[in-house]
């Protein structure tokens, strides 16, 4: 039977299905484009929608590594960036390594079959969980309903 | 009772909070501007947003009929009852009518009240209920339908916030 947890699931699997069609076929000066001098490329915002999930799941509320660093992503891919992305500049965004986004996509797939052994370990208690963050305290359910916003 | 519920939930209202700030301030020129002529604008993708939730809640899933025509919506608006932006042309989007966002979101705040409570009304029985949507032509489970309203309204945000974005800049 379907649960309200399926349904998490099924909207994180929606997202992740339809980048992968958007990404088909890109060249790759077409994936470092900026559309002004202040928007991201379709690269950087494949890798840090990658490593938000990681961090969110996998870091915060696994209470583990991330798959990025536990699976020496930052070595595969040669980017060095030690965050995810966040409040990155512009400069930051324009000199992101050139990556393969096969590349980017693998450790995106591994980040979801964790993030998803995490979200099925989870009990309906759990959602309630609490964290202390820079912006308050926020709990597991809102860090689920997050990394889909 | 914490449950599964409540990310789908807090995601929801975390979007809708984000989009109202990503169309703070905005000019009706920035609202009806397109980066390329085949890119929708962001006063289109906030009407369609509107749309997606009342229909998949209160059409598709409840079978009450659309707040756009029960409430009077698309009269207010000036628009045709049976206009849902699904499919639509950029020379639709282009003729789009210079409506008035606020009352768009007036609308819209209606359309996500109407979700949130009906995902507080369905039990995990009706989740693997499917329900006819005929403007798609199929049938679709009401488990996933609660999914992609997240992902569908997600990716929307992205686009309004990216085309707000090119126009005023880093942080503008």
């Amino acid at each position: 039977m379907s649960s309200f947890r399926d349904s998490v699931k099924s909207g994180m699997s929606e997202y992740l299905g339809e980048l992968k069609d958007k990404l088909e076929g890109l060249t790759d000066a077409e994936l470092y484009w900026q559309a002004s001098l202040e928007t991201n490329t379709i690269v950087w915002l494949v890798w840090h929608m990658a490593r938000v999930e990681d961090n969110w799941i996998n870091g915060v509320i696994a209470g583990g590594d991330s798959v990025w660093d536990s699976g020496g992503w930052a070595a595969k891919t040669g980017i060095t960036s030690e965050g995810n992305g966040y409040s990155n500049t512009m400069d930051e965004v324009r000199v992101l390594p050139e990556v393969a986004v096969s590349d980017l996509l693998d450790y995106y797939d591994d980040v979801r079959d964790a993030a998803f052994e995490v979200i099925d370990g989870m009990s309906e208690q759990d959602v309630s969980n609490e964290y202390s963050h820079r912006k308050g305290t926020i709990t597991w359910g809102w860090i689920l309903g997050h990394v889909i916003v | 009772m914490p449950s599964f519920r409540d990310p789908i939930k807090s995601g929801l209202n975390e979007y809708y909070g984000k989009l109202k700030e990503s169309v703070e301030g905005l000019t009706a020129e920035e609202l009806l501007w397109q980066p390329s002529p085949d890119s929708n604008h962001i006063l289109w993708t906030v009407w369609h947003m509107a749309r997606v939730a009342d229909r998949w809640a209160n059409s598709t899933v409840l079978g009450n009929g659309e707040l756009w025509t029960r409430n009077g919506w698309a009269a207010k608006l000036g628009m045709p009852e049976d206009r849902y932006g699904r499919g639509e042309t950029p020379a639709q989007v282009r003729d789009f009518p210079s409506v008035d966002i606020e009352l768009v979101l007036e609308y819209y705040d209606e359309a996500h009240a109407s979700v949130l409570a009906m995902i507080d009304a369905l039990e995990q029985s009706d989740l693997d209920r499917d329900v006819y949507a005929e403007y798609r032509d199929e049938s679709l489970n009401i488990g996933w339908i609660l999914g992609h309203i997240l992902s569908e309204e997600s990716q929307h945000l992205g686009q309004v916030a990216y085309i707000r974005g090119i126009q005023r800049g880093f942080n503008g």
